[in-house]
């Protein structure tokens, strides 16, 4: 029963998307980066990644048919790194997103559905990673637990929960509110049972919206990071590459083929999670339409 | 306004703040730095004077003893000294506070007037010409990192024209005078401003025209405009006013995020604030600094929270009138 | 009067103002010489008990005087505070006569006394950076212009004596607990210049002495400015708000070398500065916990063949620098290592493979790192948070992942790798070194009096390397007289070295070096010829640059801002007062 009505919800959102042209642009752009991630084998091997696979490269090299994207100060393919650096900067995003978006929704759950102290105590937390400045402590959390990529998204999730955990207790508490929560209360369900078959459906389109809408905040915060320096420095990433551009001296002698296309992804698939996040939102709630 | 709003927002306020103390206090214990760092290998040091000195950086005794001393220098706005310079924090923050406040605050007024005219204007007019391409320019504005401007403004305005310094807060050496020393200044905070001002324009448009749509949707301003007023005069007096409600929360809180400064910008741009200490700070370790500096953002950023609530409240007569 | 005409004549105002302001500031930027240098490094301590940097010595060679001075064409001994010397028959003892009518900035005369004192409290203290030059030494001053000075082994290095003098009627004021602390900020100087400014992090300034003994400089003022990036400096020095700098990026450096960028000269100085990568041997006497493979010569001499340092020196500089196989103890290149291009460590995964398969290490469990007895081959690679400190580390950590080594890299602030090093707990890490023109300092640094046994004292041995047969010769050719036979030991040591290969010294880098050509000539190098302008030995240049025409550049740019400024002003009030008006005119209707 309650799959043919996710399998009307899920058609009704997918017309609703393809008529809205922003939103539809931006799953298209995101199909696209999508692609291009999961193609980095077909694209460059792994090899291509490493210090020295630039030994008999020609350095900072205009693109050419060989290096479709130029080569980097040491000689490296700039298009091996940008796509397989697609699929750190993308993992990262949407590890972090979910570490943000788990972490955010049980706060935003339990401090919406709970009253009284716990939901005070959960609020005054979630106040305090609101306040305290996120990108100097990422960095700080960063130094300190070390910089894999795993590790990375974590700490990035774990700065950029708060937002969300706001928004998600809102829609609980309207949510709360509704009858057939009541009802089922009366009916002696317990809190859980609630929470989980009733309230969760309910916001959870506006938890889908919202974490679509952390991504591009995670991918920017990684490239931020990566950029300052304080990044993974093994694996490749958009953010590292715009590093490496910006202290070999490439952008003063206009080796764009080595800046122009790591920014312009990060810009891209910005855009993407945005224009389609944004999207959902309207989708999701009636009272945004005509934004 | 009653007294027990103010009242229950201050208690808040400084709730949040010990909270932020105490996570401080924590934070910086966990990294593992040697606070005597500079002097090793250096010069010798007599066990007594090894003692002195970590009595004075607040390290001796179990970890709840560090803490008292720690809030109590806090209270005395006693900050310690930083590990890189040995000189005291509070003093290396004030030097570069005012370099930072210039730098975020003329920014954070052009995104704000910029932002607030084109929002405005896009969302009066939803659907126009003018409607479509300044969203679509601010989404790009907003999905562009803010470093990227600032290298691109770097690479071609001020290496290759050399229109505009390439970076630091003024020239060095020759005293222009005070009004020659104002005009050196802007000149170079010229292109960290514009890279901080497009960095943030495209989110504030888009937020002030979201916020013009949602008002236009209200009931009163179909009276005003039933009661036969013109458009302009329906704009300038009841829409935009309204409107401009939640951006005041927003440019509040904006303000807020001054002290925590523009990292990347002044990176970029090698120029001397309070973000480029914090990144500095980071990478030398110079635990003293990072607490000092933590301290003050979330300072910062709880004061300007507190005083947007209260221009919120003032303003808006749904949140006096449900008090 | 209408509204408008009131904006426009405002506007004009103001304009004007702007205009008159700025024309009038330009005049009194030009009435001072100024060479303004980039620097991408701040000063750690101007305290010359306690700073290490690069910078700080450029500075001190400003400041700071000391008996003897080196000539810029080969280093020879020249007089500086020293006026002439004679030596005894047995050569230990000599006496220098001081120039007459020495003063120090602030007025106050310089005597044998600061000499001596200096001497003696640098030796009682143990002075870092006075150390070596001083070991054996001790000082009397016959007369307020004569000092003696013993040695008590015959010292190669004498006349010679570099050592900076510091003023005693401003140190004796401090004591020793008080000196790490001391901040140096007195400004009294021996120099040709004397700190005047001071901004932390963004620039330190410096003016002419005018009680400075030697040839009188023609700028008036030296400016060392703090850059983030060697980018950012480089585009100051075309926009013209630099006038040199150092550490030019190797990518930019070659089109200004061939002379493409206009009014930019480039030269790449050698002063034998190198990279190394740093292995903890383990001494015996030492501290620490470094791996025990590490112990093994054989695995130190594998790290050296996995290596190919030729793609270093191809990538990293371009060019500009060789492979090394061993210490650069010297800033003349006569006291490298001679040794056949065969015999030389060269990229050879196969023998680096060979030998870590003799002594015992091998992939038993076949996760691609080399294990013996239960305990793997992984190794802590530290490497610093400076910039461009980090640019061997892909390089190198992937070449031994090749042979079998795995690493643990962590990056470390400089004051912070310095503690670790103190208490030799780290098995490899990157850092450079910039030699002395006498080879004994370098060559001491590998002495086992310096493997650290103290963490607070630490010491230079970063290797924690100690062999007996080293420190012998060591103390032979410390008080070998005859140049052939010095050479000839030190050849020696440099055997022993490249044998037990305590370090995989990387490569010896160019000082890559530009200079305004439109502003200044007379750069001197240091030595002739082949080695830098900038952070040489004995910093000459800035005694010697004199400038070329007028300085037009940034005043023009400065105008031409002003006039912008205005106008932009002034349309902006225009067209506000355009739009006023119009809304004006509808609210009428």
């Amino acid at each position: 029963m309650t799959w043919a009505r996710r399998r009307r919800a899920f058609s009704r959102v997918w017309r609703e998307l393809r008529h809205d042209r922003p939103g539809f642009i931006g799953l298209l752009l995101l199909s696209g980066f999508g692609l291009f991630a999961l193609s980095a084998p077909l694209i460059a091997d792994r090899s291509s990644l490493l210090a020295a696979s630039g030994r008999n490269n020609p350095d900072l090299a205009a693109p050419s048919s060989k290096f479709l994207l130029g080569t980097d100060e040491i000689g490296r393919d700039v298009l091996a790194q940008l796509v397989w650096g697609s699929r750190v900067s993308l993992f990262i995003g949407l590890l972090a997103t979910v570490v943000a978006v788990v972490i955010g929704s049980l706060v935003g759950l339990a401090a919406g559905y709970a009253k009284g102290k716990i939901s005070a105590v959960l609020l005054a937390i979630d106040d305090f990673f609101l306040v305290v400045p996120f990108l100097p402590l990422a960095i700080v959390l960063a130094v300190i637990l070390g910089r894999s990529p795993t590790t990375l998204a974590i700490v990035i999730g774990f700065t950029s929960w708060a937002g969300s955990a706001r928004l998600i207790r809102a829609q609980v508490l309207t949510l709360s509110e509704r009858a057939y929560v009541e009802r089922a209360r009366a009916l002696g369900a317990g809190s859980w049972h609630v929470i989980v078959r009733h309230v969760l459906p309910g916001v959870a389109p506006l938890i889908i919206a919202n974490a679509t809408l952390i991504v591009p905040t995670a991918i920017l915060t990684e490239s931020t990071l990566s950029f300052l320096g304080f990044g993974d420095r093994l694996s490749p990433s958009w953010g590292k590459l715009l590093d490496g551009a910006q202290s070999s001296g490439s952008i003063t002698i206009n080796a764009w083929w080595y800046f122009l296309p790591p920014g312009l992804c990060i810009i891209g698939i910005v855009l993407a999670f945005t224009l389609l996040g944004r999207a959902l939102e309207r989708i999701f709630d009636p009272r945004l339409k005509g934004r | 306004m009653s007294r027990r709003y103010l009242l229950k927002k201050v208690i808040g306020a400084l709730l949040t703040l010990s909270g932020v103390v105490v996570f401080n206090f924590f934070l910086f214990r966990i990294i593992d730095r040697d606070p005597l760092a500079k002097y090793r290998g250096r010069s010798k040091l007599t066990l007594e004077q090894r003692e002195t000195m970590i009595r004075r950086m607040g390290l001796e005794g179990s970890k709840w003893d560090q803490f008292v001393v720690y809030v109590k220098s806090v209270f005395r706005l006693d900050f310690g000294r930083s590990f890189d310079s040995t000189q005291p924090v509070l003093g290396e923050i004030t030097a570069r506070l005012p370099a930072t406040l210039f730098l975020v605050g003329v920014s954070t007024l052009l995104t704000i007037c910029i932002g607030l005219y084109i929002g405005t204007k896009a969302g009066w007019r939803r659907g126009s010409r003018f409607d479509r391409t300044s969203t679509s320019a601010a989404m790009v504005l907003y999905s562009t990192p803010e470093f990227f401007f600032g290298m691109l403004l770097l690479a071609f305005v001020a290496g290759r024209t050399g229109w505009f310094p390439t970076g630091g807060l003024r020239s060095v050496g020759a005293n222009y005078g005070f009004v020659g020393n104002l005009l050196d200044r802007i000149h170079h905070l010229v292109l960290p401003v514009l890279t901080l001002t497009l960095g943030y324009l495209g989110s504030y448009a888009l937020i002030m025209r979201t916020s013009m749509i949602e008002t236009l949707g209200e009931d009163y301003l179909v009276t005003a405009r039933a009661k036969g007023l013109r458009d302009s005069e329906v704009m300038s007096r009841h829409a935009v006013p309204n409107a401009l409600l939640p951006s005041v929360s927003l440019i509040a809180i904006s303000c807020g995020f001054v002290i925590g400064g523009a990292i990347t910008t002044e990176t970029v741009f090698s120029y001397p604030g309070l973000g480029l200490a914090t990144a500095n700070a980071i990478r030398n370790n110079d635990l003293p600094m990072l607490q000092a500096l933590f301290l003050f953002a979330s300072a910062a950023v709880i004061l300007f929270n507190l005083v947007a609530d209260f221009v919120y409240a003032l303003l808006d007569p749904r949140v006096r009138r449900a008090e | 009067m209408s509204r408008r005409a009131l904006g426009f004549i405002a506007t004009g105002a103001l304009g004007f103002g702007l205009l008159a302001a700025g024309l009038a500031t330009n005049a009194s930027a030009q009435d001072k010489l100024v060479f303004s240098v980039g620097v991408t490094q701040d000063i750690d301590s101007l305290n010359v008990t306690v700073g290490y940097l690069v910078i700080d010595f450029e500075i001190w060679n400003l400041t700071l005087p000391s008996l003897t001075d080196r000539s810029a064409e080969d280093f020879s001994t020249l007089p500086s505070m020293a006026e002439s010397w004679t030596a005894s028959d047995d050569g230990l003892t000599w006496r220098y006569k001081l120039r007459e009518g020495l003063k120090w900035s602030d007025g106050e005369p310089m005597t044998a006394d600061d000499v001596v004192y200096t001497i003696t409290r640098a030796v009682a203290d143990g002075w870092i950076n006075h150390r070596s030059d001083l070991a054996n030494i001790t000082a009397t001053a016959i007369d307020s212009r004569t000092v003696q000075v013993v040695s008590a082994v015959p010292d190669p290095k004498l006349p010679y004596l570099g050592s900076y003098i510091l003023p005693k009627h401003v140190y004796e004021k401090i004591s020793t607990e008080e000196m790490p602390n001391y901040l140096a900020d007195d400004n009294v100087s021996g120099g040709p210049f004397q700190i005047v400014e001071r901004k932390e992090g963004e620039f330190v300034r410096l003016a002419r002495n005018p009680n400075w003994h030697g040839k009188k400089p023609t700028i008036d003022e030296v400016v060392f400015r703090m850059y983030e990036t060697a980018e950012a400096q480089f585009n100051a020095l075309k926009a013209g708000d630099l006038d040199a700098i150092d550490d030019v990026p190797v990518k930019l450096f070659a089109s200004v070398a061939a002379g493409e960028v206009e009014n930019i000269i480039g030269l790449a100085g050698n002063q034998g500065s190198f990279s190394e990568l740093a292995i903890n041997s383990g001494c015996a006497k030492g501290i620490g916990d470094g791996h025990v493979a590490l112990k093994d010569r054989k695995v130190r001499q594998a790290i050296n063949w996995a290596i190919d340092r030729q793609l270093l020196v191809d990538k990293i500089l371009s060019g500009f620098g060789v492979p090394a196989v061993s210490l650069i103890p010297s800033a003349n290149p006569a006291f490298d290592m001679k040794i056949s291009a065969d015999e030389a460590y060269s990229y050879d995964p196969a023998k680096a493979n060979a030998l870590l398969d003799e002594a015992g290490w091998k992939d038993s469990n076949n996760d691609g790192v080399r294990d013996k007895d239960g305990v793997e081959l992984k190794l802590r690679y530290y490497d610093r948070s400076t910039a461009g400190a980090t640019a061997t580390t892909p390089f190198l950590t992937g070449w031994l992942k090749d042979v079998g080594i795995a690493t643990d890299v962590k990056t470390f602030d400089e004051d912070s790798l310095i503690a670790e090093q103190s208490k030799s707990e780290f098995d490899l890490y990157t850092w450079g070194w910039t030699p002395y023109v006498d080879p004994d300092n370098m060559l001491s640094y590998f002495t086992t009096s310096q493997v650290p046994t103290d963490p607070d004292v630490g010491g230079y041995n970063d290797a924690n390397w100690c062999n007996d047969e080293f420190d012998a010769l060591y103390l032979k050719q410390n008080s070998e007289l005859d140049p052939t036979k010095r050479a000839e030991l030190i050849q020696q040591m440099h055997e022993i070295f490249f044998d037990e290969a305590p370090y995989a010294v990387l490569y010896k880098y160019d000082n890559l070096q530009a200079f305004r050509s439109d502003r200044w000539q007379n750069f001197t190098r240091q030595p002739s010829d082949v080695g830098p302008v900038l952070f040489s030995q004995s910093s000459p240049v800035y005694r010697d640059l004199e400038p070329v025409g007028t300085r037009g550049g940034s005043s023009g740019t400065n105008t031409m801002i002003i006039v912008i400024v205005a106008l932009v002003v002034a349309g902006g009030v225009l067209v506000a007062l355009a739009n006023r008006r119009k809304e004006d005119a509808d609210e009428r209707l």
